[in-house]
Formats: C-alpha cells, structure tokens, sequence
C-alpha cells in the first residue's frame, strides 16, 4: 500500500510536470504572435479564454500519455510483486482525472483548434510578401476582419486590391475583394499551426501536425466513457509494449526502442484510426459500436503483448546473466 | 596507481570509439557522395571535388549525430564494469570516467562553430559554382555537338559547313573556359582550327573588336587638331592629315589660310604620287577623297550631337561609320571608346545579357522599392556577384493602392550595390536599343535606385535550409541592412533619417532572418547540451561490458544512431519552433538576449543532470 501511495506521488508529480511544460509551451506560442497584432481588453481576453481551455485539454492528455510512458519506463519496468495492480492503478487515476475534467468542461473536437478566434491579424503577417498556392501576396493594414490593401502577384501579372474582408469559414479563411462589380476570393487554410511564420522542414511540420492532433480522438465521442475508454487503451497499450521490451542485458536499447514507438505512435495514432474508422463506419451501423470497438482492439492487442512478455519471462528471452 | 591504469584505459576507449565512429562515418558519406552524384547536375571533372565536397558537407551536417553517437557506445558499451574495477580496491568516479568525453564534447562544439560559421558557407558555394559551371558548360557543349554532328552531314556546300565548324569551334572554346580539361573537346578544337584557316577565324574574330586601338606614337598631350594635322603631314599619312587640317579650316579662323595652304599642298602630293594614273581620273579621285573628308567631319558632328544627348548607341556606331572610312583618326578612336566606356557603365548590351539567361537565378523576383513602388523581376541572375535582370516591370502606386503608373523593361543589369539601370543596347545592330516603356514612351532617365544592397536582397532566400547554411556574421550583415540595430547604426541615422525606416518597407518577413540567427546560435548550445544528456542516459543504461549482449541483438544497435538523429532533429524542430514565434516581436535585441539566457538554462540543466550521475 505504501509502495503504491509511492508510485501515485510520482505519477502525480510527472503528470503535473508535464502538465506544466506543455501548457507554458502551448500558451507562449499562442498568445506571444497575438502580443505584435495590437489585440487587448475584452477581446483579448475572450482570446485567453479559448486559448487557456484549448491549451489545457492537449496538456493533459499529452500529459498524462507522457507520464504513463516513463511511469512504464521507470517504475512499472522494475517492479516484481503486485505487477497487475502496479499496471492498473495509473489507467484508474488518468480514467477519473480526465472523466472528471470532461464532465466539468464538456469539450468537443472544436475546442481543441487553437486559433479559433476569428481575427486576421493572428493568421497573416504585415506589409511582407508570402507565398501561398503558387502566388504571392502581400497584405497591408490588416484589421481585425479587413485588409486594406491587397497585392497580388499572379505569374508575373501585378494586381492591387483595396478594402478587402476576411471570412472565417468552418476550415478555411476566404479573403475576398471587389473588382470591377465582381467578388474575388483567396482562401487560406485556417488550423495549420503558424502558417506563415514557421520555418519547419516538411517532414518536421508534417510530424508535429500529428503530435497535435493527437489529442482530438479522445473528444470524439459524445459519450465520455466511450472517451475514457479510449485514453484508456492507449496507455494500457503503451504500457504493454513497454513491459514487452526488456533488454536486460542492455536497458539503454529498450529505452531507445521505447523512445522511437513513442514518437512512432504520435504520428500515427490519429491516421489509424481514421483509417480504422472508415472501414468499421461501413461495417457497424451503430456509432457506439464502432467507437468502442477500436479501443478494445488497443486493450486487446496489449493484453495479448503482455502475454507474449510473460511467454519471453518464462523463456528467459530478455534475461540478464 | 591501479587507478590511473584504469583510467588509462578507459580514455583509449574513448578515443578510439570517437575515432572507429567518424571513420565508419566518413565512409559511408564517401560512398553515399560516390553514389549521389549526378552527372546531369555536376560535370564530370567535378566529381571527385563533388565527392569531397559533399562529404564534408554530409559531416558538418550531422557532426552533432556522430558524436553523440560515439559517446553513447563508449559510456554505454565500450566502457565496461571491469574498467571501473581496480585491482587495490579503489572506486572511479563517474567525473572521472567522463573526463575524456567531456573534453571531447567541448573541443567538438568549438570545431562546429568553426566548422558551420567558415567552411560550411564556403563549401556551399563551392558546390553552388560548380552546379552553375556545369549547367553553363553543358548548354555550350550540346550546341557545340550538335554543330560537330551537322558538319558530317552530306549534300551541304562548304560554307555551310564552315559556318558549322565555326558554330562548334565557337561553343567548344566557351565549354573549355568552363571545364578546363576536357581532352575530347581539346583534340575536336584543334582539329577545327586546322581546318577552318586561322585567318578566317580572325576575321570573324576581329569584326566584333569593340575598342579601336589607338596610334601610340603620339603622345597624349596633343590634343590640337592643327598640330595633329601636322603630326601626320609629316608622317606622310596625308590623308588623316587633310582630315585634321579640314577641322582647323571649319573651326580655326586664325589658322584657317595655313590649313588651306596645307590641303593644297596634300593635294598636290596626292596627285603627284599617282602620276601613273590619268589625270582626269586623278581629279576625280581627289574630289571624292575631299568629299570624305567633309562627310567625315559631319558625321563627328551628328556623332558628338548624339552624344550630348544621350544617345551613346548611336555615337558609337556613327563612330564605327568613321573609322571604317579611315581607321587613324585619333580622335575618333578616343570619343569611340569613351563612348564605349559610357555605354558599358550605364547599359547592358544585347548579347551579353541574353548569353547570361541560362544560367541559374530566381523567378518572380519581388521587393518594394521605397513606398508606392513596386518592383517585379520576372528573371534575376546572379553571376560573379554581377546581377541581370529579365522582364521588370515597376509599378508605381499611391496610397490608396490605386496603380498610378507602369514602367517595363525588357532587360536590366545592376551598376552598383544599390543602383541598377534599365537600358539596354545591341554592338551588332544600330536599330536594337531597349529603354525602360512607360505609358508606352521610351524613358530616358533609366537609373533606378534600389532601398538595400542587391547582394542582400538577393541572398534573402525563404528557403530556410539554405539561410541555415549562412554563417551567422551574413545573417547579421543582412538584420542591419534590414536596420534591426538602430544604436549601432548611428552615423547612418544621423545622416539620413527616413533610411531607416524605408529599409524595413521592402516587403521582407524579417522574422525569417531573425529565426535563422537564434536558431543558428542554439545549435551549437543544442549540440553541448545534448550531448551532456545523451551520455548521462547512456550511463545510466549502460550493459556491464560489450560482449554482454547476445548476437541475436546486435542488429538492434542500428537503432542507436536513429534514436539520435530523432532526438537531435526533434530538438532542433522544437528550437526553430520557438523561436519563430519568438522572433515575431520587434526587438531583435531583447529576442537574441532570452534565446541566450534560455541557451545558458538549458546548459545549467544538461550539466546538473550529467552531475546526479555519481558511480
């Protein structure tokens, strides 16, 4: 029981560590570019508002996946008595933690897009040229929902725009100006994180795109158990695959292993389930059904790793000398 | 004792780790480079400079990898249990142990400052020349070919052919400018000018001398027409001599009856010479040559109207007209070549500018030339720091962003930092001249100014790999002409006031340039403090000795190296990341003050944690 409150206090402080990290990170890189725009008063704090409530729900389950990794990694690897009790007790303490943030603050899928607030000066930078589709543009005097001045330079051919508006639209945010009595439009994705002011590689963007939306499967269902659930399988699978991976002989191969399936399942654990879900959409008529069914797949397939573990135990597979 | 017996050992282990890895390292970047070269990208005669070229390149750019990896398999392998053993019982202290590597990781992150701030952006540019070399080399190569291959052909008659073998000779010698050993090409440009005869070639080689060479044996102090005249009266070029003593009859009234004399006497000389010739053929020659003499002096005259005017082209051709009628007046020459001189340092000529479109540049080239002027580039080369531009237009609009006017240009070639002109003129046809159009009339004033040096301008590229590969001092040059530091730049401001504000309206996204300096910085702190961490986990996870682990697992050490080149990727990606962000304020200073701060953070952390490691 001691030993258990032990690894509780750890869990706790872990979670709370990476709690704190990911939500400062979160927090900076969202509110600093905001800071350039001239935004204050009410509507700045209407931007908080959604930013703080976004930011805190990717932190906490970030957080808490994070945590139940190197819970695995440090302490569940080494434990030799109470192994099932030791494996569950950090599913239960993630289940009500996150249940309970669920029931106070119901989020859906759209409050987990950061810049949801409708605003131009957050998406598009100020009196410099950028490419986007193949042309460039350059926008001066933006407002809140206007350009003043639009410039547009279309294979070699120079346009100048004037009064233009933005729309917010579900996904995309459309520019559009008059000309000559007809409306032109642009439109430009809306929840690509930091369109125009971040330099990633490709592939780099391309991987933290998925590490961002790691967090939107668990929001999917209206049910917050079936949500539960989820978060819960996926730790549990985690945990399996930690225990599945001892090199004794050599720990720091089952840390780089476990490291590499880390980053291996941030980016594709949303890809999987969007493809799980388009084939057992079909198959399953019922919604529930099909959003129980995916999670009950990780716990079995973590079941059946921990099987295999105890298999390699019994074999002396990992053993050291 | 036994200790330093120990510690002997384990700092060999160190260093021969460190070696067996960069080994391992450079040869597969040698076979990786021997197997990503394209000749379609780099000539032949590069490859061996490619292939040492890119091969540093590979090693500077994962330098950080292969020494982290090195560190792991040293504290997580190599050095086992029994090097911590000593024979008199004594224990070794972690400290003691990492000593060597520690020294290692601090002499490597002053070899990667060097390396990535001096031999990188060099490399680079080597790599980027011999890409434009070979690019060049080969457009002048299949021309050349493909003239070689027609000479073969049947049923032509020998001009034809002949103005084939100039065509290959011609490209043939451009591509050996390039490529200077080529022995294929070497032997077909002898064989070439063997069989085209070597005066031929010289004609057609003469015809395109576009400075006249002047008689040196005047000296330069005479400058009078009547004292030239003289000059070549008594060198018996009497014809040139008429021509001066002509002037000094239209322009001299106080020597006009003596040069008069003078053309009487030439005349009489002339006759005399040609006595064998009849006499009234005689007159009329004499006739025709005094006409010369006065269409001469007219064309000088329409030729220096041309001039104060403006009109350099149509000088110079006027120019040519005369000295093709008789090639020793030097004056002539003089106001030839002047003209010349005046044309090369305010225009581009036609052929010139057209043999540069092949090379490599930018498309769509774009900056805002000061407020309510855009400029637009289509093409823009940039060739021995000298930069051609191709189909500008420049567009003039107010402050309602209404378009006010337009000015095309087919042609423009950068005259200095931050001037470039717009004209441009052909030596092979009088009629070709291009003047910027606007509102569809010919501009006579072409010069325009530019707000920053055309270099940076140019090297600001989007491509942020690329920026990565400057050294931090150019990305500094280009944050001042950007006026990030309004203190340093004092004198400038005094100078000129609005200078400032007008660099920061080039419709450049400055932040890109700010990012790529703090993200350049942290590398290097990245690389220490990574490695701090890299080898306290390897300890921490360390096997009790290397043959400890079963040969079914070996292959799994493969993954060591990926782990690091993710960890190091993830960490730069995260770095970038914030500091894009961070860089969107406006103070570069105060940025560049938290990115150190955090730097130094971030290396207290790595060192505490490499510390809590004891045994």
């Amino acid at each position: 029981m001691k030993e258990q409150l032990k690894h509780f206090l750890k869990y706790v402080l872990m979670v709370a560590l990476f709690f704190f990290i990911i939500m400062a990170g979160l927090v900076f890189y969202y509110l600093y570019p905001v800071r350039s725009t001239g935004m204050e008063g009410e509507q700045l704090g209407v931007y908080m508002q959604s930013l703080v409530k976004t930011s805190f729900l990717h932190s906490l389950t970030n957080s808490l996946f994070l945590s139940t990794f190197i819970y695995g990694l440090y302490i569940f690897a080494f434990q030799r008595k109470k192994r099932i009790i030791t494996l569950v007790m950090p599913l239960i303490y993630s289940f009500l933690l996150f249940t309970i943030v669920c029931i106070v603050i119901q989020p859906d899928s759209t409050d987990l897009h950061f810049h949801r607030e409708p605003d131009a000066r957050i998406f598009f930078p100020d009196k410099s040229f950028f490419d986007h589709a193949g042309n460039k543009y350059y926008f001066d005097g933006i407002g809140q929902s206007t350009i003043e001045k639009v410039i547009e330079i279309d294979e070699g051919e120079i346009n100048f725009y004037k009064d233009a508006s933005v729309l917010f639209l579900e996904d995309t945010i459309l520019v559009t100006w008059g000309v000559n009595g007809r409306r032109m439009e642009v439109s430009f994705p809306r929840y690509e994180l930091q369109q125009f002011n971040s330099f990633l590689a490709s592939s780099h963007s391309r991987w933290f795109t998925q590490v961002g939306s790691f967090s939107y499967k668990f929001v999917l269902s209206r049910n917050i158990l079936i949500n539960g659930l989820l978060l819960v399988s996926v730790l549990f699978f985690v945990l399996a695959f930690n225990d599945l991976v001892q090199f004794n002989r050599y720990p720091l191969l089952s840390f780089i292993v476990n490291f590499l399936f880390i980053l291996l399942f941030y980016a594709v654990f949303n890809r999987s389930y969007e493809i799980y879900f388009s084939f057992a959409d079909d198959f399953f008529k019922n919604e529930t059904v099909v959003q129980i069914i995916y999670p009950v797949l990780l716990i079995v397939t973590g079941a059946v790793m921990e099987a295999i573990r105890f298999v390699f135990f019994k074999m002396h597979v990992w053993d050291g000398e | 004792m036994a200790a330093r017996d120990n510690l002997n050992r384990i700092y060999l282990k160190t260093w021969l780790t460190l070696g067996v890895i960069v080994f391992l390292s450079t040869v597969a970047f040698v076979i990786l480079s021997v197997f990503g070269y394209k000749e379609s990208l780099y000539h032949v005669t590069y490859r061996v400079s490619f292939i040492t070229s890119n091969t540093m390149m590979m090693l500077i750019d994962n330098f950080t990898v292969i020494i982290i990896v090195a560190m792991i398999f040293c504290y997580s392998l190599v050095i086992g249990r029994s090097d911590l053993i000593t024979n008199d019982g004594t224990s070794i202290l972690f400290a003691q142990v990492v000593s060597r590597g520690l020294y290692i990781i601090i002499v490597s992150t002053i070899l990667l400052f060097l390396a990535g701030e001096f031999l990188q952006p060099v490399l680079e540019k080597r790599m980027s020349g011999m890409r434009d070399k070979s690019a060049i080399a080969r457009v002048f190569r299949e021309e050349g070919d493909e003239a070689y291959r027609l000479i073969a052909e049947k049923n032509r008659n020998d001009n034809w052919k002949n103005s084939q073998r100039r065509k290959a000779l011609e490209n043939y010698r451009k591509y050996l400018e390039v490529i200077q050993a080529d022995q294929v090409i070497e032997g077909r440009v002898r064989q070439l000018t063997s069989t085209l005869s070597i005066e031929e070639f010289n004609q057609s080689r003469r015809k395109r001398d576009v400075v006249n060479e002047e008689d040196t044996s005047i000296a330069d102090t005479v400058v009078f027409h009547s004292d030239l005249a003289e000059i070549y009266f008594q060198k018996k070029d009497y014809i040139t001599a008429w021509y001066y003593y002509q002037h000094v009859v239209e322009s001299d009234t106080s020597r006009r009856a003596l040069a008069k004399q003078r053309i009487n006497d030439i005349k009489k000389i002339l006759a005399f010479r040609d006595t064998m010739k009849e006499q009234g053929v005689n007159e009329l020659w004499l006739d025709d040559t005094e006409r010369e003499i006065r269409d001469i002096y007219r064309k000088k005259r329409q030729a220096s109207d041309y001039r104060d005017r403006g009109k350099y082209q149509k000088a110079y051709f006027i120019y040519s007209d005369i000295l093709a009628i008789n090639p020793n007046l030097r004056d002539v020459i003089q106001a030839k070549n002047e003209t010349f001189s005046i044309l090369k340092s305010e225009a581009i000529e036609l052929s010139e500018i057209e043999s540069m479109r092949m090379f490599p540049g930018k498309k769509d080239f774009i900056f805002l030339n000061g407020p309510g002027q855009l400029v637009h580039i289509g093409r823009l080369v940039n060739r021995f720091n000298d930069y051609y531009f191709y189909d500008i237009t420049i567009t003039m609009f107010d402050d309602d962003n209404r378009v006010l006017s337009t000015i095309k240009a087919p042609y423009g070639h950068v005259k200095s930092s931050t001037m470039f002109s717009l004209y441009c003129y052909s030596l092979e046809d009088r009629s070709v001249e291009y003047y910027p159009v606007k509102n569809g009339v010919n501009l006579d004033d072409y010069m325009f100014m530019m707000p920053v040096d055309i270099g940076i301008l140019y090297n600001f590229s989007y491509d942020y790999r690329e920026v990565q590969r400057y050294s931090i001092l150019r990305l500094f040059q280009v944050g001042t002409a950007m006026g990030w530091f309004p203190v340093l730049d004092r004198s400038k401001r005094v100078e000129s006031g609005d200078e400032k504000a007008e660099m920061g309206s080039i419709g450049f996204n400055d932040s890109f340039i700010k990012t790529a300096i703090l993200d350049k910085v942290s590398r290097y702190f990245l690389f220490f403090c990574l490695s701090l961490v890299m080898i306290s986990i390897a300890w921490k996870f360390r096997a009790n000795y290397a043959g400890s682990i079963s040969m079914f697992h070996l292959p799994l050490l493969a993954l060591v190296p990926v782990f690091v080149l993710f960890s190091v990727r993830l960490s730069q990606g995260l770095i970038t990341s914030f500091y894009s962000v961070l860089s969107m304020s406006g103070n570069f200073m105060s940025v560049l003050g938290i990115s150190i701060a955090l730097n130094l953070l971030f290396m207290a952390g790595s060192i505490i944690f490499i510390s809590t490691n004891r045994v």
